[in-house]
Formats: structure tokens, sequence, C-alpha cells
């Protein structure tokens, strides 16, 4: 599975499951729009405590980011910052900026987070 | 070449860069041919003046190839002449014959240049003086009069007046040393006149060939050698006794009249076409509280004054230079302590010793500040820095060991009230040191700057989120203390400002920072793009906040001075554009914004543009933008930033005096129809104060783009950062962080980039999001995440740990 596929499969839900503060913290729904191969749409609904993802798009998001497959990877895998890829042209956000260049927290790896002091 | 070059191209015709270049560089012709600039060229000389060089290369190509323009005037195409000329063989600078008028106007505007040269490098501040002295040079140059021309140039005492005579004598000379100096104000009576003019026959120390004065004609000629004499008749004002005074202006009226000055023995010495500049002080109480033209003015009518009409008629030429300013006061330590450091240098060189010394920009502030005198100018400055800057390298001379760099730097104790007391103490005083002032107590530490500095064990905790994350978005010291903007990465979180309050080992006990909460105005608390900070000076930062609102495509700039004596935000003048990755630093007081990519709404979404680019003709440039010391925005021209490519993303220091925008990313064109790369870069571009002008600098040993770049002794080090690579056409990208330290010692004969063998960033480190944080007395660096508890902290990184 191509790192993508697999964050919003495994890796998203996950997260949301183990650090609730995420989900708290959040409170937006996010659309993901990732293009070209391996991408595809998927929403993230963390308006409520029962967060989840789902494949496709929704008709409301409060903040969209836009990119290609090779550029989610890369943060998916960290190796980019959301501000990072946007600076370098390589993302577009729709809506709430302020929230989509904190998106970061989400790729970081859930067991770690979940450790973070409180 | 086939092209027309001799057809004139009239300058409104050219685009409005060229045009603004025309008119500066050629201000009183209408049209402008290829040989009339290949000749001011060819008369400038290769690497003399680089902005003009490259002003005049832009011209040459401009006239070379003209641009159509429709009935309006407008750019309509541009003229393809690929093929049809070479720029290679335009520029060649071989002498050709040319027209005599051009080659006369090009002959003195050299001359113009190279009195301006020396004034502004050896006169800080005083451009209506300046402007005055060059218009008083360039009329004694066209004249057919071979009698002496005089300028009187009125003002308070220390701002430069004198200093402006020797730079006329280096401008005419090459030597601002080529000049008979005659101090008025130690001509209290009639003996005093003498020293100056020889005894009189009969008179105790009358000597046939009066070798004693500085006008004896053999010591005219020595210094001279046939050329035309300089003399700088300083304090005019200053001659007090009414017999010494008649004597003067009677010897005055002759001497300027014929040039012949007759000394006291009967001798006429021939000083035809000499250039005399009178200096005075006269008016000073006058004018203390006027500014401007009427201060300039009280000036000149005073001095005027106190001359008969017979010299007013034979001076005619009046200016006057203005007070100090205290930034200017800056300046003049800088200069004063770079030329004492290259004496102290040659000494130790004497000695068989290679060290080297340097200064830190708070001291440079320190004694701009205490050495200017609401009285005396910058006198004081002078007696400052030989009675206690120089003693404190002499000392070190003494024990210095081979290839040291020293650097004399604030004793980080000091502050608070002994520095106001010292200030005030300094503020009252005559020229010289106050009684009162303890010279071996005063703050100043030299210490060995070239140690590599390496990061300390002891780490801080941040202020950071539930989630573990945190931005350090911008920092700077001032008013003695070290304040961080940083957010703390919740998803509703506010942007925060905080007094940091650095702990450390004190006496064997690990003492955590703290970090105090201070108000940001809400704008800036909002921005949720970006917060950047800028230092001005040892009290000011620049806040410039940028929002992307979801509605609207206008991104929103506030902008704020922050004077952290008073605790103070003021709103100031926004930039002119929002940027993404654009470098930014401040030097002088000066923020200087290089490259970077427009931000701007496309349809629905935000989308950073390509890079920002000039187009000049023949090159392609980054923009470049300059916020003045005063607050006022501009663009910088094509010409200040010549050669340079455009990219985004730099890691920015300030180093050594000057201001370092290191590596970046940068887009190369693919083939016809293809989009080519955007990749990291080793490109180093350099910004340098004295000139206004950027220009490439030592490239990086490897590339990196938003790198985080910090100045230590004589360091340059870029650490982190990442290397990019996107294939534009196909998407495919690679992103690699970096963990090496890239070091560049500018103390090496020809400095070059290398990596440290025995530092990498810490662990921990997001690349690209690492910062320096300057506190008093050292950096730390962060924010690096424990692998543990992703609780973010900072490291140490100096000589030894210290904070």
């Amino acid at each position: 599975m191509n790192p993508t596929h697999h964050f919003f499969s495994n890796q998203l839900p996950a997260l949301l499951k183990a650090n609730p503060a995420v989900v708290t913290s959040l409170h937006r729904a996010i659309q993901f729009s990732v293009h070209g191969d391996g991408g595809g749409d998927w929403a993230l609904d963390a308006t409520s405590a029962s967060a989840h993802v789902t494949a496709g798009r929704t008709s409301e998001s409060d903040v969209e980011i836009r990119c290609s497959a090779p550029t989610f990877n890369a943060l998916v895998g960290r190796q980019l910052t959301v501000k990072q890829a946007f600076n370098s042209a390589l993302l577009t956000i729709e809506g709430d900026v302020g929230v989509a260049l904190k998106l970061g927290v989400l790729f970081v790896s859930p067991l770690v987070a979940y450790k973070g002091k409180s | 070449m086939i092209f027309a070059k001799g057809r004139p191209v009239g300058v409104p015709h050219l685009s409005a860069a060229s045009q603004a270049l025309a008119r500066k560089h050629f201000p009183s012709h209408k049209t402008l041919t290829v040989p009339l600039i290949q000749e001011t060229l060819r008369q400038l000389g290769a690497g003399i003046d680089p902005m003009k060089e490259t002003a005049l290369h832009s011209l040459l190509h401009e006239v070379a190839n003209p641009i159509a323009r429709d009935a309006s005037g407008d750019l309509a195409s541009r003229q393809s002449q690929a093929g049809a000329i070479n720029f290679g063989e335009i520029s060649g600078l071989a002498p050709k014959t040319s027209s005599r008028p051009a080659i006369d106007f090009v002959e003195t505007n050299v001359e113009d240049l190279k009195l301006r040269k020396a004034l502004d490098s050896m006169v800080i501040g005083q451009s209506a003086a300046k402007e005055g002295l060059i218009r008083f040079a360039r009329s004694s140059r066209s004249g057919f009069s071979n009698s002496p021309k005089s300028i009187l140039m009125g003002g308070p005492p220390g701002v430069g007046k004198t200093e402006m005579g020797k730079a006329l004598a280096f401008a005419i000379h090459g030597d601002p040393e080529k000049h008979i100096y005659v101090d008025l104000s130690k001509i209290n009576n009639e003996a005093d006149f003498n020293v100056v003019f020889g005894a009189p026959p009969g008179y105790a120390g009358f000597q046939e060939n009066n070798t004693t004065s500085p006008f004896a004609p053999d010591a005219v000629r020595a210094k001279f050698g046939g050329g035309k004499p300089v003399v700088i008749w300083d304090e005019i004002d200053k001659i007090v006794d009414p017999a010494v005074q008649t004597k003067f202006f009677n010897m005055l009226t002759n001497y300027l009249q014929t040039g012949k000055l007759v000394l006291n023995n009967g001798q006429e010495v021939d000083m035809q076409g000499s250039s005399n500049l009178f200096t005075s002080n006269r008016g000073h109480k006058k004018a203390k509280n006027l500014t401007g033209d009427a201060r300039r003015e009280v000036y000149v009518e005073e001095s005027k004054t106190m001359l008969p009409d017979h010299i007013i008629s034979r001076v005619k030429n009046f200016v006057a230079a203005d007070p100090l300013e205290a930034s200017e006061s800056r300046q003049i330590a800088e200069m004063d302590i770079r030329k004492g450091i290259k004496r102290a240098t040659a000494l130790a060189k004497e000695k068989g010793l290679d060290v080297s010394f340097d200064v830190t920009p708070e001291i440079i502030d320190f004694l701009g500040t205490i050495g200017l005198s609401k009285d005396f100018g910058a006198r004081p400055l002078k007696g400052i820095i030989e009675d206690l800057f120089f003693p404190k390298i002499g000392e070190k001379l003494a024990t210095a060991r081979d290839d040291e760099h020293y650097v004399l730097e604030i004793d980080p104790d000091f502050g608070g009230v002994e520095r106001t007391r010292l200030e005030q103490a300094f503020e009252k005083a005559a020229p010289g040191i106050p009684q009162g002032v303890d010279v071996d107590s005063f703050p100043f530490k030299l210490r060995v700057a070239n140690a590599k500095p390496v990061f300390a064990t002891y780490e801080s905790e941040l202020p950071h989120s539930t989630l573990g994350v945190l931005n350090v978005l911008g920092s700077f010291t001032g008013a003695g203390k070290s304040f961080i903007a940083l957010n703390k990465g919740e998803f509703d979180s506010a942007n925060e400002l905080f007094q940091l309050q650095p702990g450390g080992i004190v006496r064997g006990e690990q003492v955590p920072d703290r970090f105090l909460p201070l108000a940001l105005p809400k704008v800036l608390s909002d921005a949720n793009y970006q917060l950047n900070v800028v230092p001005l000076d040892e009290n000011r930062a620049l806040f410039m906040g940028t929002s992307l609102p979801s509605k609207g495509n206008q991104a929103k700039l506030s902008t704020f001075e922050y004077d952290a004596k008073a605790n103070k935000f003021i709103a100031v003048e926004n930039p002119p554009f929002a940027l993404a990755g654009a470098g930014i630093g401040s030097i002088r007081g000066k923020v200087l914004m290089l490259g970077g990519r427009l931000v701007e709404k496309v349809g629905e979404a935000w989308s950073p543009s390509p890079h920002v680019e000039l187009n000049s003709g023949a090159a392609v440039q980054p923009l470049a933008l300059e916020r003045s010391a005063e607050g006022q925005w501009s663009i910088l021209r094509e010409d200040a930033t010549p050669g340079l490519t455009p990219r985004a993303g730099y890691a920015v220091s300030v180093h050594q005096g000057k201001l370092y925008f290191a590596g970046g990313e940068v887009l190369t064109e693919g083939p016809v129809g293809t989009l080519g790369f955007l990749k990291a870069s080793k490109l180093v571009d350099v910004y340098d104060p004295q000139t206004g002008i950027f220009a490439p600098g030592p490239e990086l040993l490897s590339e990196a783009t938003q790198a985080t770049a910090v100045s230590h002794g004589d360091f340059l080090e870029v650490m982190g950062g990442m290397t990019i690579a996107l294939n534009r056409g196909t998407g495919a990208l690679e992103v690699t962080p970096k963990k090496t330290i890239q070091s560049l010692s500018t103390r090496a004969a020809d400095p070059k980039f290398k990596v440290r063998p025995d530092e990498t960033v810490p662990a921990g480190a997001v690349a690209g999001e690492l910062r320096v944080v300057p506190t008093l007395g050292g950096s730390i660096i962060g924010p690096i995440f424990s692998n543990e508890s992703l609780t973010p902290g900072f490291r140490r990184y100096a000589v030894d740990g210290r904070i």
C-alpha cells in the first residue's frame, strides 16, 4: 500500500483513536485532495468526538489542502511540513490557512504523540 | 557590427528602468548611443564601480536592442535581435574615437565620482554639504581662471567638515594627507600667526626659507609636486584678536586674488589653482533648535557676518554641514574602530603575529551612543576610542598567540544602572574621558573568537501544546532582554510573545529558563500564516504579521515596531507584498527582503507563485525590498542585485557587518515546452551595507533550502534545512532533510564552506523548522523534540556552552 493510502486507511484513524486531544483541538472538517498516481480524495470529520475519515469528498469542509501524491507522501514521511510544502509552492490551501499549517500533528506517529506532555 | 551602433536612441523611448538609469548616469543627454556608453564604460574601467558598470551594461544592451513602442509610447514588443548582435562584441571596450563632448562629460563625471566615493568612505552622512563640495569642485575644474578657489563650510563641531577637506585632497591627489592644514583656532596672537606664516625678519624664529611654515615653497612643492594645492583653513571663526584678524584677512585677500601667498619673510609661494576649504562653527548656538534648510541658512549667514565683503566676494561658495544623528555617530564609531583595527593588525604583523581583531555590534552601538555630544559632535568618540578601546587591544598584543582571532565585546554583566551612569557621564562631558569614569573597569572584554562553537548539553523546555508541537516564529534581543515569539501549535492557539529569561548552569545548579508572557497586538496574535520578527536596533524590532483570510483575495499585512524598552507596539508602514520564503534580515537599522514568492489567491485557494523576479532586459534578478531606517519600504533597483539568481527559502544571518542570504530553492527552466526543476541551491548572496548592493558570495558546499544560519565569531554556519528536487514536468519529488552544519570561516584567505566534522544538527530538530534564538551572550537553537516525549527544547550553541 502506498504511504498516502496507508495514512488514510490506518495511520490517521489510529491516531484519532489513540489521541483524542487531537480531535478536541481540531474540531473541524478537513478535505484532502491528493492528485496524481496514488492520490485520491479523503475527508476527515473531526467536528465531534467520533472523528472519522472517509474516502471521497465532503460537501462542507473548513479547510481543503491540495497537493500531488509525491508531496503528500513526503508529508506522511515527515520529510516536509505543511508550511514548507506551501512555501515551496507544492501545496495550496482553501479555507482556514492557520489550521492547515498545523495539520503536521496528524502525521506524527500516534504512539509518540500519545506520550506527549499535557 | 551591422547594427547601427551610433544611431541615437531617445531616452524617453527606453524602458522605465533604463530611463531612470539614463537620467542618473547621463543627466545632460536626451539621446544615447552605443559608442557613448562604450566610451563611458572604458573610462570607468573594469571593477572600479560595479554598480555603475552593471547599470551601463544594462543601458548598453537596451540601446543596442531598442524596444518597439506603440504610438502612446507604451512598450509594444521587444524586438528580437537574436543573432543580429553579439553583446560581448558590443561591450568590448577597445578604445574608439568618440565625439569630444562625450569625453568631456565622462571626465567630469569620473572626477565627481572620485570625490563622491572619497567623501562617502571618509565622512558619514552630510549629504547636503557633500553635494555642495562636489558642486564646488566641479565648478573649480570647469573654470578657465587659475586663481585659488574657495568654499566656506559652516556647521556644528565634530561633524566631519575637516574630513571633507581631506576627502577633497584624496580625490585630487590620491592621498588624504596631501593637504595643508591650518588650525586657525590656535592663532590667538601675532606669535601664533607667525608660526603658520613664518616669522618676519628681526623676530625670533625667523628663517630665510621658512622651513617651519607649512607654506614654505619646498614643503608645498614636496607635498603637491606641482599639482594644485589643497588647504584646510579650520575654524576661521576662532580668530578673535582684531589685529591678527585684520592681518589674516589682508593676507587672504591678496592670496585669493593672485594665487600668491606672501610669507612673513617676504617669500612668495605659488598657490595657483589651489582649493581652499574654510570651516566655521559660527551660528552653532543660534542654529541649535532649527532643522534642515533653516539651520543651514543660519550657519551660512552667520559665517558671512564675520567676513569682510571683499573676502565674501572671493570665497563665493558657502555650504553648511548638519549635526550628527545617533545612527551616524554609530557609523563613525564603526569606521574609526575599523581603521584602528587595521593599525593594530599591522602592528601585530610587525611582531610576527598573524592575529586579527573584531568588535561586536553592541560595542559599536555603545560607543556610538556615548561618543555623541550635543556640543562637540563626534569628537568625544575619537578620545574614547583612543583611550578606552585601543589600550585593551594593546594589552592583548603582549600575550597574543599566532593565528588567534579576538573579538572585543561588552561584558555580558554590564547593563542597567551602571550603563545609565556611564551614558549620563559621557552625555555632559567635553571631549575625553569624564571624571569619575574608571578606564580599567570599562565593560569591554576581549575573547578568542575562533574557537569553534559546540552544542552544550543543557536543554531548556519551551511552552508547547498538549499535542507536543510548537512553532518558533521569531526572536530578538533588545533593551538587554531576549524575546521569542511562538505558536504553541494547537489548532486554535494564537501567536504569543515571551520575554525569555535564560537559565543555565549557575554555581553547579541547573536553573530553568523562564518564559514571561507579554501582550501582542491582536492582529499579530491572529496572523495565521506567518509572523516575522526582525531586530532593528538595540531596543527595537519589527514584527511583520501576514494573514491569509478564508474570504477575500487579499493577504492582510500588519507591521509594528516594538520598543522593548517601553514595551510598546507602534503600527508602521507595511511591506508592499505578502511574500513566502523571502530572505528577511536587517543591518544598520535597514530591513532587506530578498526573493521569495508572491502569496496570492488562485480561484478559492491560497497558492504561492513562482519566484518574484525583475526582468531587466538581459538578466532575471530577484525582487529585493528595502525598509529604510525611517520606515519606508521601496523596491531596490536592478543594479543593487546584479547577477543574483531569484530563490526562496534562504537562511539569513548578519555576519561580520554583512547580511548573508544562503541557499534556498531555485526554479530552472527545462527545454522548450517542459517545466524544468525546482531544486535546492548552493548559492549565497551577500548584502554589503557600505555599498547598498548585493553580490554573490562563497557557495555552500551542498544544496540546502529552508536552513537556518548563525554567525559566531569568524564562522557563519548554515544548519540543516533540506534538499529538494521536484521535476515539475513529471511531478517526481525527492526531499531529504539535512543534518550537516556547513561552516564558512570568513577569516580564511579564500573563504569556502566546509562541513563541520565534529557537530551535526541535534537529533529531534525538524528540518526547516529549526530557528536560532539570539540571547544575551550567546545563541540557543530550537525547537528540538525529544524522541521520548516530543517535549520541545532549546540547545545552547556557544564556545563554552555559556549563556
